[in-house]
């Protein structure tokens, strides 16, 4: 009798836990304004660097937290991660003084992981106290992590005038000594107008249409693979949910972000001369119209982002990535080295569906 | 070779709700996951009428669940706590699927459609466990007489 009784309240247990864990969801917006500041009082001082420029060192962004950049007056100090800020391990551990945790989903659309649509991202904006004048400083974990190049991407797209990146990320700024707090911050919505039409900048991004025609028509323009050399040669997906290897047909390798390739040693972003010499080995060079690509938009955004700081132009992302590109079975796609005999050319729907890593 | 049975299903069950639990925390915790689920719900969406076999599957655990029910209680005088205790954690899971499935999303619980699909199975095996529960315990008593 009483092990019947046992199992009654054993199977009413198992549901009433898995409604509270199902119901853990909607009270994601209940933050705790409570930080604790680990760090001691700080003056940095740091040159002042251009607007265009990206990638800042540790030492410039702390004296825009001390007052000391014309920044200081209205910046926002992002760090860019995927995943609520209850599940970021990173910024609960730890985070750079006043910065917001930002979720890479509020900046891309399930569909294909490409940016939100541009009410989305002005409502985004405001949410987090944005305007095209405010300085967004964003920063990931360590310098391979291309989740605040993503971010910084979209608000650059969107119109933000002043937009940077924690060149080696929170690895950087503890290696130089700057203090970190824990806690919650809670950004301020404001009110005030954007400033711009958003996007500022729609040349920014190739749709996967515009990205067909010119690789059948514009032989000045070069579609660059930003992914490793086993995802540009079609031996992997690289993604535990794309089924199908290869690369558009034409495309070109530009090599991989997360394998440090456009690190310096100290994990610092590397510069346009790196960019370039992986152009060369393709053929190709800055004078040609340079569309970046990877598998969902992240990777990519650093080689848009060294370009766009060296003031280059004739630059874009095709956001969609070979995501998008694999999901239509009539578009062109190579398996292999472009360069050599035994490349295949074919399209989407003749690829085997056996390439997801496993 | 009923006990067996008994508990293989029982296990089955345990397994579904385990494996419910884990999916959501792992779509939650890890962007691969997560991206994965939301591939598969898109391929779904447009591969199946799933509204319809929701609505399907909530309607077969329901007659299910009131034809074991009314089994039950003709026999219920008769019957002992076990079936009592059996009847009791079917409505229950049955209530939970039903309640679950009908009140989220996929738009509000990215791995709502496998968590609605291990809730089904839980609830339509513990009926089904039930219903033939209350079923052979009528044989039983019909042979004894």
């Amino acid at each position: 009798m009483k092990k019947k009784w046992l199992c009654v309240l054993l199977c009413t247990g198992m549901v009433v836990s898995m409604a509270a864990g199902c119901g853990g969801q909607s009270d994601d917006k209940k933050t705790k304004e409570k930080t604790e500041d680990t760090g001691e009082k700080s003056d940095v001082k740091a040159d002042s660097v251009e607007q265009k420029k990206v990638y800042v060192s540790p030492e410039w962004v702390q004296s825009v937290i001390d007052g000391n950049q014309k920044e200081s007056e209205d910046y926002v100090i992002l760090e860019c991660a995927w995943g609520e800020e209850e599940d970021d391990a990173a910024y609960g551990e730890g985070h750079i003084k006043g910065a917001y945790h930002m979720n890479t989903d509020s900046v891309e659309s399930e569909e294909y992981w490409n940016i939100r649509t541009p009410e989305e991202i002005e409502a985004l904006a405001a949410e987090y106290g944005i305007t095209k004048d405010t300085t967004v400083i964003c920063y990931g974990d360590s310098g391979t992590n291309s989740a605040d190049d993503r971010i910084a991407f979209t608000f650059l797209w969107a119109g933000v005038e002043n937009v940077k990146c924690l060149d080696g990320g929170l690895e950087a700024w503890t290696k130089a000594g700057f203090s970190t707090e824990t806690g919650s911050n809670t950004p301020e919505e404001t009110k005030e107008a954007f400033g711009t039409t958003v996007p500022a900048h729609p040349e920014y991004i190739l749709s996967i249409d515009t990205v067909k025609e010119k690789l059948e028509n514009d032989d000045n323009f070069k579609l660059v693979s930003i992914r490793s050399e086993a995802e540009f040669l079609g031996e992997t997906s690289g993604y535990g949910y794309i089924d199908k290897a290869g690369e558009p047909k034409g495309a070109i390798w530009g090599h991989d972000t997360d394998d440090g390739s456009y690190n310096n040693s100290d994990g610092t972003t590397v510069g346009l001369d790196v960019v370039e010499s992986f152009l060369k080995e393709s053929d190709a060079s800055l004078d040609n119209e340079l569309s970046f690509y990877c598998g969902t938009g992240w990777r990519a955004a650093i080689p848009f982002l060294i370009c766009y700081e060296n003031g280059l132009t004739n630059i874009s992302m095709y956001d969609g990535g070979w995501y998008q590109w694999q999901m239509d079975d009539t578009l062109p796609v190579q398996v292999g080295n472009p360069a050599s005999a035994d490349c295949v050319f074919t399209t989407v729907g003749e690829l085997s569906t056996d390439k997801a890593p496993k | 070779m009923k006990k067996i049975l008994y508990i293989i299903v029982t296990v089955l069950e345990t397994a579904c709700f385990a494996g419910a639990y884990i999916i959501n925390y792992f779509t939650r915790k890890r962007m691969g996951m997560a991206r994965y689920v939301v591939y598969k719900n898109q391929g779904w969406r447009t591969g199946y009428p799933l509204e319809t076999m929701t609505y399907a599957v909530i309607v077969l655990v329901a007659v299910l669940a009131a034809f074991t029910i009314i089994l039950y209680i003709r026999r219920r005088k008769e019957a002992g706590s076990r079936l009592l205790a059996m009847n009791i954690v079917m409505l229950l899971l049955d209530c939970w699927y039903i309640w679950f499935t009908l009140v989220n999303s996929a738009d509000t619980l990215r791995a709502y459609y496998f968590m609605s699909l291990l809730f089904a199975l839980t609830a339509i095996l513990q009926t089904m466990k039930t219903c033939a529960a209350v079923l052979s315990y009528k044989k039983a008593e019909y042979t004894r007489k």
